[in-house]
């Protein structure tokens, strides 16, 4: 029993062959305005201290300074004031302040994976409403990207609307820096992954057409297009044929010249900037420059970065450097880097980046100057489109064992579901309200009664 | 011209034209054949030397030829010229210098060619054999071709003059497996008297030694040996003296040589010091024991069993069957990392001191060299797969824990441990020092109790996060939903159990917190920081005060003994040994030897190993198309391309390239591995793929670029082949392309041995002629070289295709 080849390229269909077959113009169907969208998921690996990236300046920071304990507790004076509010950042973040004025970023407070609202008599009395496997890492990752709450769902929420775009005949070549990322996966739709620069095959120079290696291309070509074994295998190899396909046209985009990329990726000092992150984003940057090579017209990326699982020695001599401080500087110049260059190619209005992450950790230091896995966290979104400086969500108060707290220890119940916050970016990218309950399953315990996506853009 | 005809014409036998029968060259329309294959003659400066030989040229087709001549290959410092000879006595024929000749259909024609130089020579020639259309005749390295010396110092030139042969068709047929067979060979020196070293050598496919033991003697009229056979003779050969050996070929037991008579030969070289001045050869065979293990199944538990594999594998398997094999292999202990484990040195020991101090003792890479070069060259290839696979479950990483011997120490625990039980190897992970820094467990405080090792032992190391069925399915609600297989109160507790350790102690120093990082042997329980109040840990009540030591032997039992454990472990091991989604009937067989392995011992990881490779969803002839397949991932793929070549390396080679694939061993990203095992193959409809987490668009060009580089681009010396000089013992990377090369003078042969030990024998005819076009114009003015580079472009194509790099 074999597998036809055609229909294994329809299983793939949407995967980086299709998105990049021959370019179609067909009516754009899913609402939303016309002209270009793209959305880029920054996901901070092990579960970033949230706590600690934005900071109530009130008479709430004796609360946060007492609970947190010395170690990690960031002093008042040294948090850079978010402007118009009560609320500062860590200072290796200045470089979000910079952008928040510019009215291009908001704060989504307290946000996480959630059945259904949640109070904590409920968490507490009723395991049943609980998200499934809180405070584990891969679990936690997919419930954010899959928004499945308590199914182990195998696609993800920006895969799915990439099913809708695939239904509706528009061009959405999903595309992933961060290596294979659950997000993107949809049932008629992957994403292309790009993880290095070498986009060309050894041996097959396009300006050689000597038979000696147009004969070794044929045999090469005969061996990919023979029929597998197994259908993993004749699924397997169509994969690679398309990713050797689209490789030819990325290649361009990604390393080409006349790129106004690099020159433009500066952090709030002007300075360059130069970290795994900032390559993804760079990577990025140069994809949506070169968006109309893809003809794509709505496209979803993710990067990411990692070392967050900080269960000691976050921080170094002081609360403001060290290892958490470090890695939350390089986020926010990569996001200032990554603003500037969406500002040079004028695409800002239309690219909006936002983050993700495990989960928060654990309010009450534990010990050896690190912190333990939480729940709802605090996150930043960025672009020209938001109606920006807005701070969304509500804070936790401050107690332990309090309203919010799952727990005895600072373990926040989210007042914001992925399916609020996630909703938001959905609909802007042009998902109706028919759609919303097939990209977020639990749609019908979010929609009305007060909850619905957050008002992030204008 | 005659004149230096008859020279050898009198001594020469008309033996002949029997070598071609034997079939030595399959391609071509024509075939020859040369007697001798080796010469050395003199020359004065200035002047012109010449040697003479005979050759044979048989039509292979079914029309006349005409037209035919002999000729060197343009760019060769040689000329050949030719004269026809009567058969029955080598005599010239007159006029016939240089004059083309035709052949009838499936007829013969016999020559005598006389070789010119200019100038000194020392290599292979290789004379073009051709007649009008175009036909012609494979250049066979031994048959048609002349190892060639011209010296301006007088040489011996030895002649080897006949070969004497029961059956007179130049093969040595050994009748019996085991048996014993002699050929008689004369020689005559021509040239200056000398001291001659006469060899017997045995020719025999791909870097492997031929399976028969070869002596020789020199022997009297009467065929007598003058003395006892030896290995090798050293004989004083006077100018015009004729001597005659005896070479004896006493064949292995156990296994058959196969009739191949370009690749599998007998070879008598007449050394002058290590100068070859003449060899005479004939093909060899002998007949095995039957195989109860035909190929294909072989081949299949080669690329489960091992890291690659390759002819010697896969005959060995056939030799041993299937069970005798991995039977075998659960006895083999060759592979160590204990010398690396012993290399303790504290944490400041590399200060003031310069690189490449960090690299050898603070990372994973000397680790890594060896595992490489285990991988490649160990034979106990079914203990370090199982191992390899223990590593990517129970994973600690560089990543967290840099010492190089603390990572060798814990590796050596999986590698001791493939084949013990599974609860030694979960409370050896428990105990360890290096999973301890890994996940935080050295030092956990009772009032502070981590959650980190606790979580991942339940997670990842034990249960998995879903209740399971004996087959691995989930265990279902009346909702269809699946049930949490712990909750976050076993995760606690667990964490208050384990609860009171810190670094081993070093030889006179008390436990304490304050230890520094040190990693030999077990944790050291610390009592004042262990939680001493009553625990219940999945179900199992720990009382009170029973102490650390006791308190961790409890949460390692509850752990075994729950019930998930058989069908998580056993389905994790399936995927990846033999596929990566196996039938839940073949996880319930295996997930009932892990729970009983038929003697009442629970997690037998000897019965377990033993009862997947044996499983018919693992020996079935042919894949279920369905449930199929398995991607290698890059170690595999990278260790299974060195291996089928016959690469020699040291490991280095791997670890200069193998980060673009994104998986160092022993560097995992975190605790979740390279990959995670249920990776959902895109578009297969739930089908698990786990390796596929690592193929991106951008790894599928660096996979083709590695191969690539390590085949068609392999010549010795590349910059990734190149030892490291300030690492000790560092020897490389080098691949004998020579019996590829052999092998390669028949393309068809090259393909049908790629096809039998690479790709279970799924080459389509399409397939096979596009790669046989593809070779006809890689061509090279050097036969041998061409002959080569051919054989480098086929095993690139054939390791770059679907075929080779998902297993069935």
């Amino acid at each position: 029993m074999g597998l036809d080849r055609r229909e294994v390229l329809k299983l793939v269909a949407g995967s980086s062959l299709a998105a990049l077959a021959p370019a179609f113009a067909r009516a754009q169907t899913v609402g939303g305005g016309s002209g270009y969208r793209a959305t880029v998921m920054l996901f901070l690996y092990g579960g970033n201290d949230a706590n600690n990236m934005i900071v109530p300046t009130d008479a709430r920071h004796a609360d946060y300074a007492r609970l947190r304990g010395d170690a990690l507790a960031i002093p008042q004076g040294s948090l850079t004031p978010l402007t118009g509010t009560n609320f500062g950042l860590n200072p290796a973040m200045s470089d979000l302040a910079s952008i928040w004025d510019q009215g291009a970023l908001s704060w989504v407070l307290n946000t996480g994976p959630l059945l259904q609202p949640l109070t904590r008599e409920q968490y507490s009395n009723s395991p049943s409403l609980r998200p499934a496997n809180l405070f584990s890492h891969d679990a936690q990752q997919n419930l954010w990207q899959t928004a499945g709450a308590q199914s182990e769902l195998t696609t993800g929420w920006l895969g799915r609307i990439g099913d809708r775009y695939v239904d509706a005949g528009v061009r959405n070549p999903s595309i992933s820096l961060a290596g294979s990322q659950r997000s993107l996966i949809g049932d008629r739709n992957s994403p292309i992954l790009i993880s290095g620069n070498n986009l060309s095959l050894y041996g097959f120079s396009p300006t050689d057409t000597s038979t000696r290696t147009t004969t070794r291309r044929a045999a090469f070509d005969a061996m990919l297009a023979g029929t597998q074994g197994s259908r993993l295998a004749d699924i397997t190899a169509a994969i690679m044929q398309g990713d050797l396909d689209a490789g030819a046209v990325l290649n361009d985009v990604i390393n080409g010249s006349g790129s106004i990329v690099d020159a433009n990726f500066l952090d709030a000092n002007g300075n360059d900037v130069n970290s795994s992150l900032a390559t993804q984003l760079k990577r990025v940057a140069r994809l949506i420059e070169g968006r109309d090579r893809l003809s794509a017209t709505r496209q979803t990326f993710v990067v990411s970065t990692g070392g967050f699982d900080n269960h000691r020695d976050q921080v170094g001599s002081a609360a403001t450097n060290g290892t958490h401080a470090g890695l939350l500087n390089n986020v926010a110049r990569c996001a200032h880097g990554f603003w500037n260059v969406m500002k040079a190619l004028g695409m800002d209005a239309d690219v909006t980046l936002f983050t993700m992450s495990d989960f928060n950790r654990v309010f009450e230091g534990n010990g050896s100057r690190g912190s333990d896995h939480a729940w709802g966290s605090h996150h930043f979104v960025v672009g020209g489109g938001l109606n920006g400086s807005q701070l969304l969500g509500r804070y936790p108060e401050l107690a332990l064992g309090g309203p919010d707290d799952a727990r005895d220890d600072g373990r926040w119940i989210p007042a914001v579901s992925v399916e609020e916050y996630g909703g938001a970016l959905a609909r802007w990218l042009g998902v109706s309200d028919a759609d919303m309950p097939y990209v977020f399953p639990n749609w019908s315990n979010w929609n009305g009664g007060g909850r619905g996506p957050i008002p992030l853009f204008a | 011209m005659t004149e230096a005809f008859s020279r050898i014409g009198r001594v020469m036998g008309a033996a002949l034209s029997t070598l071609l029968l034997s079939g030595a060259a399959l391609a071509g329309d024509l075939s020859s054949a040369i007697s001798p294959t080796a010469r050395s003659v003199s020359i004065t400066p200035g002047g012109t030397a010449t040697a003479t030989v005979y050759a044979t040229v048989i039509n292979r087709t079914d029309s006349a030829l005409g037209n035919c001549t002999v000729d060197m290959p343009r760019g060769s410092p040689l000329d050949v010229s030719w004269v026809w000879t009567n058969a029955a006595d080598n005599s010239a024929v007159p006029g016939s210098e240089n004059t083309p000749f035709s052949l009838d259909p499936r007829g013969s024609r016999a020559l005598a060619l006389a070789f010119t130089a200019n100038d000194e020579f020392d290599g292979i020639a290789s004379p073009v054999f051709e007649c009008s259309g175009g036909a012609n005749a494979d250049v066979l390295y031994g048959v048609n071709t002349l190892a060639l010396t011209v010296s301006e110092t007088a040489p011996a030139d030895i002649l080897a003059i006949g070969i004497a042969l029961p059956n007179n068709d130049g093969v040595i047929r050994i009748a019996n497996e085991g048996g014993r067979q002699a050929m008689a060979v004369a020689a005559i020196n021509i040239g200056a008297a000398d001291t001659v070293t006469v060899r017997p050598v045995g020719v025999y496919g791909l870097n492997d030694r031929l399976p028969a033991t070869l002596t020789i003697c020199e022997s009297g009229s009467d065929g007598r040996c003058l003395s006892s056979p030896v290995s090798e003779l050293s004989v004083s050969f006077a100018q015009s003296q004729v001597r005659t050996f005896s070479v004896f070929a006493q064949a292995d037991s156990g296994i058959g040589i196969t009739l191949a008579p370009a690749n599998t030969r007998v070879e008598v070289r007449f050394l002058v010091g290590d100068r070859l001045a003449a060899a005479a050869g004939a093909a060899i065979t002998a007949p095995g024991p039957s195989f109860q293990t035909d190929q294909r199944d072989a081949l299949r538990l080669a690329q489960q069993a091992t890291f690659g594999p390759t002819s010697g594998t896969i005959e060995e398997i056939r030799r041993r069957g299937i069970e005798g094999w991995i039977d075998h292999q659960l006895t083999l202990t060759d592979s160590t990392y204990a010398d690396l484990a012993g290399q303790i040195v504290n944490t400041s020991y590399c200060s003031g001191i310069p690189y490449p101090c960090s690299r050898d003792h603070f990372s994973a890479f000397p680790l890594q060299m060896r595992f490489f070069e285990n991988a490649v060259h160990q034979p106990d290839q079914l203990r370090q797969r199982v191992a390899f696979a223990l590593s990517q479950i129970l994973v600690v990483s560089e990543y967290e824990v840099n010492m190089n011997y603390a990572l060798a120490t814990y590796n050596q625990m999986l590698l001791d441990n493939s084949f013990g039980n599974y609860r030694d190897i979960l409370e050896g992970v428990a105990r360890s020092p290096v999973m301890g820094d890994y996940l935080d467990t050295v030092n956990s405080r009772a009032e502070a109790p981590a959650e980190n090792f606790p979580r991942e032992l339940l997670q990842l190391f034990g249960l998995g996060e879903t209740l399971l069925n004996a087959d691995g399915t989930p265990v279902l609600d009346n909702q269809g939903r699946g049930m949490p297989a712990y909750s976050e109160q076993d995760v606690l507790e667990v964490a208050r159990a384990l609860t009171g350790w810190v670094y081993p102690t070093r030889p006179g120093e008390l436990p304490s917190p304050r230890s520094p990082r040190y990693y030999d042997r077990d944790m050291s329980p610390y009592p004042a920081e262990h939680d001493n109040g009553p625990k219940i840990v999945l179900g199992v009540g720990l009382p009170a005060g029973q102490g650390a030591d006791a308190d961790l032997e409890s949460v390692v039992a509850a752990v075994f003994q729950h019930p998930n454990v058989a069908p998580f472990v056993s389905r994790q091991l399936i995927q990846h040994l033999v596929m990566s989604n196996p039938p839940p009937d073949y996880v319930a067989r295996i997930s009932a030897v892990f729970e009983n392995n038929g003697a009442g011992v629970r997690g037998d990881m000897r019965a377990v190993v033993r009862a997947i490779l044996l499983d018919p969803a693992a020996r079935t002839p042919s894949t279920d198309y369905e449930t199929g397949g398995k991607l290698r991932d890059p170690v595999l793929l990278t260790t299974s391309v060195m291996r089928l070549v016959g690469a020699r390396t040291d490991g280095y080679a791997f670890l200069r390239r193998i980060s673009a694939l994104g998986q160092v061993p022993f560097e995992s990203p975190s605790v979740f591995n390279f990959y995670p095992p249920d990776y959902a193959l895109p578009g297969g409809e739930g089908l698990q793929s786990p390796s596929q987490a690592l193929m991106n668009l951008s790894t599928v060009y660096e996979r083709h670029n590695l191969l690539y580089d390590w085949t068609y681009n392999g010549y010795n010396g590349r910059w990734d082949w190149n030892p490291l000089g300030d690492f000790p013992g560092s020897t490389g990377t080098q691949i004998d392309w020579t019996p590829w090369g052999r092998l390669a003078q028949t393309p068809e042969r090259l393909l049908d041995t790629l096809d039998a030990i690479a790709l279970e024998e799924d080459l389509t005819p399409e397939q096979r002629a596009a790669i046989l076009e593809s070779l006809r114009h890689r061509t090279n003015n050097d036969p041998l070289v061409q002959a080569e580079i051919q054989a480098r472009q086929a095993i690139y194509l054939i390791v770059t295709s679907p075929q080779f790099q998902i297993d069935h």
